[in-house]
């Protein structure tokens, strides 16, 4: 790509960068000023004293995310709402003050916190939640403190009003955070929302709504009893979705709690002092609903990561033993291409046969017909082996199946015999029918007697030797209970030398060979909870085995 | 005269029995042997004919053969087929004496090609042979004396010049010449160099 071209599209990703970040900060900025507006019921000398600021909890999202300078907006957003929107009776410079103090008290424990502690973006964690949570408790008492002192200072409140509004104060920052901050920043962090699992959630949800609907109607709804005792019911809705969905459905389900329930006291009338009484309970059930969420998360992230950790070694290990397989098939191709131009070339024969016989009149049909036959066999037998030869190196991932050992067996000697006919050895399998099945990966097993397989042949027809003979046994063995298939040869034996590090990785003894072979077969076959052996090495009577497990836990 | 007859050999049991309905379809007479090394223990006549043989093959193998039948002076047309063929070992078969070289799989046309020429070439082969066998069939039957006149004779001696070496009449040295020139069958004197040429009993 030329150099200009580089130029543009990486002056266009910061400008887009900068241009988001802007419109992230006027996003924020419009949710302050909406959830102020919405916010805002009670009012205390002209200063509003909801005990439930939701809008300080966008705002500290914000900070977290974005760093100390985001509190400009917190600054502006209380200006503008303070100014336009709530419209109270405060004068002008004592707002400022307000905005400032609030907008420097956030931004510095925020930053405090990003500091000392590192809140983890996606909250997995049990101590990000705490810290959170900590962090939002002294921002809210620093601020309450500072926020006294000033007006203390300035001389809108005496020593009664700091006494009044403390606690709304603290508790409606506190909560405001603690309810509102974990929603923005699981949910802003989120790569992409897959909307076929939200559909297929959608019967949960509502039944959460109905749940927290009903408790709900229970503690405010009903007139006679006092609500405050049936208040445990909300803990029902909250639990079950933070132990179904972790974090995410706890702070979803706290948000719906806290949302409805504010409105529902709002419309029915409740005063400042039960508004902060009810406030004080829902934090309880905040903290409650996101720790418990937040572990299950946590286990559900732990368990999550070793399942894919083990997935993650099955495949590799799937592409080594893909890799081995060609590498196996590769050196065994001059072979199977002689072995595959046999039939060809008697099949040709018989057909040209065939045409004689046809094209002459008065010709024996049947003769015909008996070559015709023969021919197709001949084709299919050239076929069978270009198939099993593509199906052996079939990139493809790990499968575990039931295998029909003896099948499994047969197959493998398709193209162990194709090979070794080429190369005038003799090869025969010797597996009785009724051989339990096993449980693994098909290929690759059949991968592990057919690297045996051509070991042998190699060695054989390396040492020019005649008469080679390799056989396969397959035997079941009671105690333990496995399968144990032997590979043995009439070769030129193993030397000594080579024994003890015969299945390491890149130990060969061919010109061309990679040494992947046997160090891939044992891997194959570990993962199979079995393991392989050189059972012999002496020459003429060199065996190879390996066992394989019948009574292994299934994994996964 | 004998059908030609076709030795095929490979060891692979189904392209024997394949080539050998194919050339027996087609006409020929085929006898078929699973290596060479059968084949060399069973043939001790002298057939006419020709050996299609696979080059690979354990024990002897292709080329072997070829040269096993020239070290035994069995001078029958080889014609070599492989599913392996390359050229070193093209080079090499025909390098050995084999007639002909055919890759599997076998067009049938190139391998009748070739067993064709081969027969032709056992043909030539034969009937030279049979010319060279009669031919030494009547010197043998010349007597000492008249052996004596033939060299003279194919040497380039005029009866005058034969007389004076043997101390003989002319015309006793014109009556052998007679005798021999009809035992020969020779119509010329020409005829009886050429003859004694091919018997080797003058430098060509």
């Amino acid at each position: 790509m030329p150099a200009r071209v580089l130029q543009r599209e990486w002056l266009l990703l910061h400008l887009s960068e900068h241009a988001s970040k802007w419109a992230v900060a006027v996003l924020y900025l419009a949710a302050y000023i909406i959830l102020e507006w919405a916010s805002f019921i009670h009012v205390h000398k002209g200063l509003p004293i909801t005990p439930w600021d939701p809008g300080l909890g966008v705002a500290f999202a914000l900070l977290i995310r974005g760093g100390p300078l985001s509190g400009l907006v917190l600054f502006a957003g209380m200006v503008i709402a303070e100014t336009f929107v709530l419209q109270n009776d405060v004068d002008w410079p004592t707002d400022i003050g307000v905005a400032a103090i609030t907008a420097t008290s956030y931004a510095s424990v925020a930053a405090l916190v990003q500091r000392y502690f590192r809140i983890d973006a996606d909250l997995a964690h049990l101590r990000d939640v705490l810290v959170l949570l900590a962090a939002g408790l002294a921002g809210a008492v620093l601020n309450t403190a500072l926020l006294s002192a000033f007006l203390l200072a300035v001389g809108q409140f005496d020593i009664g009003d700091v006494v009044q509004v403390a606690r709304p104060l603290v508790i409606g920052d506190t909560i405001g955070i603690a309810v509102v901050t974990p929603l923005l920043v699981r949910f802003t962090v989120q790569k992409r929302l897959e909307i076929g699992r939200l559909l297929s959630l959608l019967p949960e949800a509502a039944l959460y709504l109905f749940l927290i609907g009903l408790a709900l109607w229970f503690i405010v709804g009903n007139e006679e009893a006092h609500g405050f005792r049936l208040f445990y019911l909300l803990f029902v809705p909250v639990v079950i979705a933070a132990v179904r969905h972790g974090v995410d459905g706890a702070c979803l389900s706290l948000a719906v709690t806290q949302f409805s329930l504010i409105g529902l006291l709002h419309l029915s009338g409740y005063d400042a002092g039960e508004f902060t009484e009810f406030q004080t309970l829902l934090l309880v059930l905040t903290v409650t609903g996101l720790i418990v969420g937040v572990v299950i998360s946590e286990r559900r992230n732990s368990d999550r990561i070793a399942l894919d950790a083990r997935a993650r070694l099955a495949e590799r290990r799937a592409e080594a033993a893909q890799v081995a397989r060609v590498n196996l098939v590769s050196g065994m191709a001059s072979a199977l291409a002689h072995e595959i131009n046999q039939p060809m070339t008697a099949a040709r024969a018989l057909g040209r046969s065939a045409q004689q016989l046809l094209r002459t009149p008065g010709s024996d049909l049947s003769r015909a017909e008996s070559n015709l036959t023969t021919m197709l066999a001949h084709i299919d037998h050239a076929g069978d082996i270009l198939r099993r030869m593509r199906n052996f190196i079939r990139r493809g991932h790990p499968y575990v199946s039931t295998i029909n050992t003896r099948d499994m067996l047969e197959e493998a000697m398709t193209l162990a015999q194709a090979e070794a006919s080429a190369r005038h050895v003799r090869v025969d399998l010797d597996a009785p029918a009724d051989l339990p099945d096993l449980h693994g990966d098909r290929v690759q097993l059949e991968q592990v007697v057919l690297n045996l397989v051509h070991n042998a042949v190699d060695a054989i027809a390396e040492a020019r030797q005649s008469h080679g003979h390799v056989h396969v046994v397959a035997r079941h063995h009671a105690a333990p209970p496995r399968v144990e298939i032997g590979v043995l040869d009439n070769g030129p034996g193993i030397e000594g030398e080579l024994v003890g590090r015969l299945f390491d990785p890149l130990t060969t003894t061919k010109q061309d060979g990679l040494g992947l072979g046997l160090s891939v077969c044992a891997s194959i076959v570990e993962a199979h909870g079995g393991r392989v052996w050189l059972h012999c090495g002496r020459p003429g009577a060199t065996e190879f085995r390996f066992s394989v497990p019948l009574d292994r836990p299934r994994e996964r | 005269m004998a059908t030609p007859m076709i030795f095929l050999i490979d060891d692979h049991a189904s392209v024997r029995e394949a080539l050998s309905e194919m050339l027996g379809v087609l006409g020929y007479s085929v006898k078929t042997y699973e290596s060479a090394d059968v084949f060399l223990a069973a043939s001790d006549e002298r057939e006419l004919g020709c050996i299609v043989a696979d080059v690979r093959m354990p024990g002897t193998d292709g080329i072997g053969l070829v040269r096993e039948l020239a070290r035994r002076g069995i001078e029958v047309p080889v014609v070599l087929i492989s599913g392996h063929a390359d050229v070193p070992m093209a080079v090499a078969a025909i390098k050995s004496g084999a007639q002909d070289f055919i890759e599997k799989p076998i067009d049938d046309r190139q391998l009748v090609a070739a067993i064709n020429r081969a027969f032709a070439r056992s043909i030539e082969h034969l009937d030279s042979q049979r010319a060279k066998s009669e031919l030494d069939g009547r010197f043998a039957r010349l007597t000492p004396r008249q052996i004596e006149i033939f060299d003279l004779v194919a040497d380039g001696f005029t009866s005058q010049a034969i007389a004076a070496k043997l101390n003989i009449s002319v015309r006793t040295v014109d009556s052998y010449r007679a005798e021999v020139m009809e035992k020969m069958q020779a119509e010329s004197v020409a005829g009886l160099v050429r003859q004694a040429t091919r018997l080797g009993r003058i430098a060509p």
